[in-house]
Order: structure tokens, then sequence, then C-alpha cells
């Protein structure tokens, strides 16, 4: 009995997910413009992205900082198999899309093995730079191959623009994971990013969990690698360079490594940040600076509050309130200090241009205030929403 | 009769010039508590390290079950049944106490990774089952009522219990304990003894430990074996090495004449 | 892959190789002592680089003056003073970022060091780019170096008189033959070469026989004796990075700071307890190190004269790193090493025909290393403890 419903209530669940990316492609494409459109195409692959590199990253502890490779390789691999069988076969674009997902994410998948079973041996920052290097030589290499256009890129045909499908592939990818940390198996990813050494004392296969974790992170990299190709119809060696890698790595360290919701929001969030920056009129140096120094105030304060108030919701919100708050002030405030210096208030920058200091600012600032991420260890779930509404009721309740 | 569980037979590691452990033998028959002490650098944590795969041995070999596991690597050496601690706490520390043990009952209990993806029924039943489990162990060992608190957290001796624990959840035949009773006090070590006796009795343990505390290994093995600078000194009862020159002489140093 | 230009392409190699030996020695010592990988220390390289265009611009050499006056001739102490400036913002530099980004998170996980290095080395590259001049990508005018042109070296000596020789017999040649034909023409009326007499038949193979032999040893001469092209400047390089060097190394070991490295390089927690100040070794490590990038950043961009943008030190500073890895990350011998190596390996890449693959073989070159011999060429090797 117990099982049918289990089963019944997933079942919905996953219509529900597919109907929910449908509306939202129906909505996008009744109320947006094109540009939107993409806004929200990209921002799903980027949820895709982070959330599949804090697999690597956060969840198993190997530090990794060559996620684009793989997007491009899947990107790549799609790319070239349009070549060989232009006209699509006469699929219909759905089917035709996941078959090459599913190419893609095999092809991704195997390159995650072969960087990761040789190179797991090494550590940290050792790791680290031979990822980076591994998306470097992909880079390098396709930029080198004049089947797939070299370094001016290539035209992917048919040109598939379903937001409905890389959203879907977004849900998967956090159900996918959601799902292994629930179970026990979990445990073995956690406690390898935890400490090798014990790991491998009770048992643990510690090469094999890695270069597990490191094969369904290149998986759903490439998948989402695939979307892009046939959603942008064109892909150049230039789309994925070292600093796309470190875009999705901050993305993952703003988050919190190791929690998959705030992979998700620091990838939507941070992605739409500099979109939202293209729009704003120039910005001059002073209120940068300024911008800068408050978003310091805001992580500081609200790490500093949620250590000592965190007792109970109502603490939390008032906490994440008065950070906001402090924030703003602080903006306001010290904006109006930095432009008594002539220079600073002259400089003016575009937003464009600042996009990448912005976000190197977030990871150092980060890094000396919360290294853990915003979010640390925290999940949102169905059960802990429940518990949210029934206290906050039960407090509404006994106020009133 | 006992037959004998694991054989180190005529092992030496060298790191480089240093010959940390040479020519050591020693036999543990099964249902043993055996002893392995000797003062600081004589060489007792490598031999551990040798025996559950971390170094491999420079010459000879270790036989657990008359299979020679000396090039078996770690997981593989845990898989037939040898779990160990470490001299200094090494605990999943960000994961609670719970979390500690289902970790490594996980060995004996497999789920299979699609079924984790997919949330399935039978991850489901088998997260439920590893929990049970662990929860057995943390009582065996006394922390029941911790098994939410973050393994970090918990007091010293408390720490060591759940690596018992942890160790423990693998279902090991020999279970290797790495000085338990180091920093414990008297009441600490008196919980301590009284756990290990009940590994021994209620679950047919064979247990090689290392020890510096004197009472508590003379009190607790049936076996000892001394080593001093990597090399074997005396083996038997407590009372035999109790009375043994070589080893006062090796802990207390040469009688002034 | 002519073989003739090998001897050039090693001897470049060797140029770019001291570029990457003075990045690298700062990679080897910080990691040395910090244990981390300090990724923005390229950066530090590009703003030694732009510290010495500034300078220049300060001495007088800035586009506008050198358009104004072309004939201005730098003197050896603007260089002096080029390199000093340099490596003196450089050491700034170095300091405010151990300062700033590093120290706070002593306690951290390593890991969190290497974000915070990642981060610091874009927000150099980016936030520079807000306000350093980069568009167009300024170069340190080659006036203000006194050392031009190059020194050519040629290992064997030109045999001047077999070719003197030569070309007397094949003139001797060609003289008859010549005399030969305008006879026969005149006596004759032969208009064509090679419709001669039998005796103008055998002066004119034998003169095609002088011509042939001729060529062929001035061909074979010149392959013996190609000359290696030295610029004067990289040579400066080179002898700036072997004082460089002496220096370090008597700062190494034989200084008290110098054995206070070694000692926190061993061990910071022990070091600390027999009384080294461990946080004024890491903010001495930090500053000897990017002093030596800002001196290879001045040298780099004042001799090769290439355009300075604020990427200069990427690739630069990847490559160093590759090279410190191959030597073994922590030994400051096996930093220069690394960079020779380095440095040769790319130009061999460029000879062999494959100068796209140029950046990726840095890369390539340091999995195999990693995974061959983890602790580089030179690195000791440590046995992990439980």
């Amino acid at each position: 009995m117990g099982h049918k419903r289990t089963l019944l209530l997933r079942l919905f669940t996953m219509l529900g997910a597919v109907l929910l990316c449908y509306a939202a492609e129906v909505f996008v494409c009744l109320f947006g413009n094109a540009y939107q459109e993409r806004l929200v195409a990209l921002a799903g692959l980027y949820v895709t992205l982070s959330v599949s590199l804090n697999m690597i990253n956060g969840i198993t502890g190997q530090f990794s900082i060559g996620h684009a490779a793989f997007y491009q390789i899947g990107a790549y691999t799609v790319g070239y198999l349009s070549l060989l069988a232009p006209v699509s076969m006469g699929y219909n674009s759905i089917s035709w899309l996941a078959m090459m997902m599913l190419v893609a994410a095999i092809t991704a998948g195997f390159a995650g093995f072969i960087v990761g079973l040789p190179s797991l041996r090494l550590k940290g920052d050792y790791l680290a730079i031979v990822t980076l290097g591994f998306g470097e030589i992909v880079r390098i290499l396709v930029q080198n191959m004049d089947v797939v256009g070299g370094s001016y890129g290539m035209n992917v045909n048919p040109k598939i623009q379903h937001l409905s499908i890389i959203w879907l592939l977004a849900i998967i990818c956090i159900g996918v994971f959601r799902n292994i940390l629930k179970t026990g198996k979990g445990l073995v990813f956690t406690a390898v990013r935890d400490d090798e050494i014990a790991s491998a004392s009770v048992g643990i296969p510690v090469t094999k969990v890695k270069v597990t974790a490191f094969v369904m992170g290149s998986a759903f990299a490439g998948a989402a690698g695939a979307l892009f190709a046939h959603y942008e119809g064109f892909i150049t060696p230039g789309a994925f360079t070292m600093d796309l890698s470190f875009m999705i790595l901050t993305m993952v360290m703003v988050g919190g490594s190791g929690s998959i919701t705030g992979s998700v929001v620091a990838a939507i969030s941070l992605f739409y940040l500099p979109e939202w920056l293209r729009d704003q009129p120039n910005i001059t140096a002073a209120s940068f600076l300024s911008a800068i120094f408050a978003s310091g105030v805001f992580i500081f304060t609200l790490s500093k509050a949620m250590d000592r108030y965190y007792q109970n919701t109502f603490q939390k919100i008032s906490a994440i309130s008065f950070a906001v708050c402090a924030s703003v002030g602080f903006k306001y405030l010290s904006t109006f200090f930095l432009e008594l210096v002539p220079q600073l208030r002259d400089m003016e920058f575009e937003g464009n241009q600042l996009r990448m200091v912005i976000f190197a600012a977030i990871l150092v600032v980060l890094m000396l205030i919360r290294p853990q991420g915003l979010l640390s260890n925290f999940e949102l779930s169905w059960k802990g929403i429940q518990k949210l509404i029934s206290k906050t009721l039960h407090a509404v309740r006994r106020g009133v | 009769m006992n037959n004998s569980l694991l054989k180190v037979e005529k092992t030496s590691i060298h790191f480089g010039g240093i010959k940390a452990v040479q020519d050591v033998s020693f036999d543990i028959k099964e249902k043993e508590l055996f002893g392995l002490i000797g003062p600081n650098g004589a060489g007792k944590t490598t031999c551990f390290n040798m025996i559950t795969g971390f170094y491999k041995p420079t010459h000879g070999r270790v036989s657990f079950n008359g299979i020679d596991i000396s090039e078996k690597s770690m997981s593989d050496i845990v898989e037939m049944g040898i779990a160990r601690t470490f001299q200094n706490i090494r605990l999943f520390s960000k994961m609670t106490v719970l979390e500690n043990v289902m970790a490594a009952a996980i060995i004996r209990k497999p789920i299979h990774l699609l079924d984790a993806m997919l949330y399935s029924l039978r991850a489901i039943e088998q997260t439920e089952e590893l929990k049970s489990r662990a929860i057995d162990w943390l009582k065996v060992v006394g922390l029941e009522n911790k098994r939410h608190s973050i393994s970090s957290s918990l007091p010293y001796g408390e720490q060591r219990r759940l690596e018992i624990a942890r160790a423990m959840a693998t279902n090991p035949k020999l279970l290797l304990l790495d000085e338990p009773a180091a920093g414990m006090n008297p009441t600490e070590s008196k919980i301590l003894e009284e756990v290990i006796r009940r590994l021994k009795n209620d679950f047919n343990t064979t247990i090689l430990l290392i020890e510096h505390d004197m009472k508590f290994v003379m009190n607790l093995c049936e076996n000892i074996v001394v080593l001093d600078s990597g090399k074997k000194l005396a083996e038997g009862m407590p009372e035999e090495i109790k009375k043994n020159p070589k080893v006062v002489e090796a802990y207390l140093g040469v009688p002034q004449k | 892959m002519e073989l003739s230009v090998l001897p050039q392409q090693i001897v470049n190699g060797i140029l770019i190789g001291a570029v990457y030996s003075l990045i690298a020695l700062g990679y080897n010592m910080v990691y040395g002592v910090l244990r981390l990988i300090n990724f923005a220390h390229g950066e530090v390289f590009m703003l030694g680089a732009y510290g010495a265009l500034f300078t220049s611009w300060y001495l007088g050499f800035s586009p506008e003056d050198v358009y104004a006056n072309p004939n201005m001739q730098g003197e050896w102490w603007h260089l002096a003073i080029m390199l000093l400036t340099a490596m003196v913002v450089c050491t700034f530099v170095g300091i405010t970022i151990e300062f700033f980004a590093y120290r706070p998170l002593r306690k951290q996980p390593k890991i969190a060091c290497l974000i915070t290095a990642i981060g610091v080395s874009l927000f150099l590259q980016f936030g520079g780019a807000l306000v350093l001049p980069n568009t167009p990508p300024p170069s340190i005018c080659e006036q203000v170096n006194p050392f031009q042109g190059s020194f050519k070296l040629s290992l064997l000596s030109y045999n001047y008189a077999e070719k003197e020789k030569l070309a007397a017999e094949l003139n001797r040649a060609d003289d008859a033959f010549q005399q030969q034909f305008e006879l026969e023409k005149k006596e004759h009326r032969v208009t064509n070469p090679f419709a001669l007499s039998l005796k103008g038949e055998v002066l004119r193979k034998n003169k095609q026989e002088m011509e042939r032999r001729y060529q062929s040893f001035v061909i074979s001469e010149d392959l013996r004796t190609y000359t290696i092209c030295l610029p004067k400047g990289q040579l400066v390089m080179l002898v700036t990075l072997g004082i460089l060097l002496m220096i370090l190394n008597f700062i190494v070991n034989r200084t008290s700071i110098g054995r206070g490295m070694r000692a926190v390089a061993e061990d910071a927690s022990t070091a600390s307890l027999m009384g080294i100040n461990v946080n004024r070794i890491i903010v001495i490590t930090f500053a000897i190190g990017s002093a030596l990038a800002g001196a290879g950043g001045m040298m780099s961009a004042t001799f090769t004269g290439s355009p300075l943008t604020t990427f200069y030190g990427l690739q630069p500073g990847l490559k160093a790193f590759v090279a410190a890895v191959l030597g073994g990350i922590g030994s400051i011998s096996g930093a220069v090493l690394g960079g020779f190596t380095m440095g040769i390996s790319e130009t061999l890449i460029v000879w062999l025909g494959y100068s796209s693959y140029k950046d990726a073989i840095a890369f390539m070159l340091l999995i195999l290393i990693l995974l061959v011999k983890p602790n580089g060429l030179l690195g000791s090797k440590r046995v992990e403890k439980v």
C-alpha cells in the first residue's frame, strides 16, 4: 500500500516537473522576447553545470576547475554528429534532442573517466591544476580541428530551441543528485570528501567513488553542452574558456559546496547578475567599489548573525533582513564618501566590463568571510518547507 | 583448537634508508585478544598500516584466513574482514554520529548506484536497514542517544568509541585498535574495556590492539608481542612479558651497573 | 622542421626559459612555505611589466616623447631603474595580496586559499583592465634598451679559402667557356650555346660542373656553420637572472632569514615553536618571490617589446607553474631547471611545426609529469602518515 502511494506520488512529481517546464516555456514564449527567452534557457544550462560540478567539487570533494571542458565535449560531439547526419534523419525534434543528449553525456562521461582515472591519484591543488590544464588542452585541440571549424566555430543543425527540455535536464540533474544524497549511497561520496584514508579504512573504494562522481558530473555537463549546441545553433571554442569554468566554480562556491539548493540559487542569481548589469547605465567607480564593500558587509553580517541567532525561523528571517538593511545602508554611505574623490566619481565603467571583476570579487570576499558558502550544507526539502509552514502557522496562532 | 586467523611472516618495511619494521612475524588465532606493545617509534602503527594495506611490505607476507593480503588494496582488505581504528581519531567530522556508522555499514549492504539515482523502493529499504544496523552498533558502544550530533562535537572518549562502532559496522573478523585508551580518564577506559570484551565475547571478533597503558593491556590481552625499533623483542602471555628482562630494558633503559 | 634552425630554437627556448624560471621561483618559494599555489603570481608578473612600462614613460620614453624625438637612446641605468621599480612594485603587490587575501585564511582548508588565489588572479586581470592602459596594448618602446642588435655566433668557422678557391675555379671555367663561345660565334655563327663544337661542349660541361660544386659547397658550408642569433638584450637578461639567482642563493642558504624559510618549509608549526616568526618569514618569501616575478615581467616586456595587456601574465604564469611542478615544487634549483626545460620544449614544439599546440603542450607535460613523477624532477618525496 505504502509502496503504491510512493510510486504514484513519484509519477505525479515527474509529470508535474514536465508540465511545469512546458508551462514555463509557453509563458516565456508568450510574454517574453527572444532575448529574455535565451536568458531563461542559458540559466537552465548554468543550473545543470553548477549542480553537476557540485557533485564533483562539493559533495565528493574533488577540486575540479575544468568543468567547461566537459560542456565543450558535449557540445562538439553533437556538432560533429550533426555534420554526419545533417537532416536529423527524420526524427522529431524532442526525440532527436534526447538522443543527442544521451550521446553527448556518454562521450563527456567517458572523457570524465579518462581524466578522473589517472588524475585522482592527485590531491587538492594538484588535481585542480590538472583539470584546469585538461580544459585548456581540450579547447586548444578543438581549435586546431578543421573538421569542426577550428577556432572559427561551426554551425549545428538543426537549431532546436526547446526551453522546456533545458530546464527538464536541470531538474533531472538536481533530482538525481538529491536522490543519491538521500539514500545511504550519498554517504559514500561525502565520506570520501571528509577523509579519504578513513573512508578506505571502512572499505569504501575511494578511487572508484571519485571516478564515479567525475563521470556523473561530466556526463551531465556533456548533456548540457548538447542542449547548448542545439539551442544556439553555433558553437566556437571561444565559448568554453577558463573563464566559464571559473564562473561555474564561483556559482558552486557561493551557493555552498555540498548544497545543491545553494548551487541552483547561486547559478541563477550569478547568471542574471551580469545580464542585469548590462542593462544598467554606466556605473561609476565609486558606486562599483561601494557595491563590492556592501556585498562584503552583507555576507559578513549574515554569517555573524547566523552564527549567533539561528534557533528559530523568526530569528533567521530577522538576521537575513538585518543583513540586507545593513548592506544597503552601507552601500549608500560608502557611495557618498567615495564620490568625494573626483577620480572615482568621474570614472565610468560599462556594466559588461565589470562581469568578471564582480565574480572575482565575490569569490575572494566570500572565501574570506564565509568559506563554506552562503548555504553551506543546507538543502531545501518538502519536509523542511512543511516544517517551516507548520511552525509559522503555529507561531501565528500563538501570536493571535 | 583455534586455527590462526592472521599470519604475519617475516615482514619488513623500509622507507628509503629507514627500516621501520624488520623481520617481524606473529600469529593471531581466532577469538584472541592480542596486544602489540613497544616504546614510541617501535613500528607498531606501521605494522597496522601494513596489515590494513596502507603500506605494502617491502619483504615478507601477511596472510588472512590463509589468503595472502600483502598486495591487496585497503578496501579489499576491509571487505575480507579486517577493520581498524586510528591513533589520532579519523572520523568523518562533518557527518552525524549515525551517518559515520552508516557510511561504514554500507560495504556489507551495498546500494546500487542506479537504485540510489532513481531513489527506488529498494534503495529506500536498504537505507532504512542500514540505519537500523548502524543504530544497533551505536547501542553496543553506548552512543545511540547521540546519533544526531555532529561527530566532531563529541567528547574525546566518545569519539574513540564511535570509531570502534564504525569499524565494527564493517562486520570484521579481526579488529585492529590503535591506542584505543590513549588520553582517556579511568572511567572512560573502564567503559572501553567493557566494550572491547563485549566485542570479543558477543560478536566473536578477534582483536589486535596497540596500547601504551600497561594495566589496560595486561588486564585485557591473552597474548602480547613486544616491538622495539622495528624488531620483535618478545612474545607471550602477559605474565611472561612482565618478567622478560629485555622488555623491561626496552621500556626502562639499561640498569646502571 | 629544418634541422638547421634547431640550435637557434634551443637558444630561443633558453631565453624564454629564463623568464619562466624567474616566475617559477616565486611559485616554488611560496609553495615551500605556505603549501599554496599562488595563482595570482602570473598577475604579479603582469604588474611588474606595467610597472616597468610606467617607469619608462616617466624616464622620458613615452610614445609621445619617442615620436617627437625618434633618435633617443636609453642608457643601462634606465634599465636598472626600470628593473628596480618593477621589483619594488611587485614586492608591494605581493605583500598586499598576502596580507589581505591569504593571511586571514591561514587556518582554513587549503582549498579555500586556492579559490581565493583564483579570485585574486581574476580580480587583477579584469579589474586591472578597467584602470590600466590596455587598448591599444602599449609596449615598452625599444629605444630605452641600449642593448640593441644581436651577436652572431657560429660554432664552426666558415671555410672562406675553399670557397674562394672554388669561386676562382668557377670563374676560370666560365671565362674559358665564354672565350670559346665568342670564338665560335664569330667563326661559325653559332648562337645557341648548346650547339658548340666538341671542345666548346667540354668547356660548357666543365663550367656547369664547377657551378654545381660551388653551389653545393656553399649550401653545405652554410649548414655546417649555421650562425645562431643571440639578441644582446636577452643576453643581459640571462646575466641578470644569474645575478638574481646568486643573490637568492645567498639569502636562502647564508642568512638567518633563509634559514627561517627553510625551517618553515620543513614544518611551519615546529618552526614557530622554535621561535621563528612564521608570518614574517611568509611575508618575506612573498616579497622575494614577487620581486623575482617583477624582474621577469620587466625583462620580458623590455627585451621582447611585446604589447602589454592585463592578461600578459596569464600564459607565462600558467607555464611557469608547470615549470615549477616539472622541476619539483618547493625546490629552488628545480624551478630554474623546470623553467629552462619548459622554454626549450615549447620552442621545440614550434620547431616541429605544431605551433598552434604551443599552449596545450605545457599542460600535457604537466599531466605527464604528475602521473609519472608527481614530485617533479628535483622535488623530495613526502611519506603520508596516518
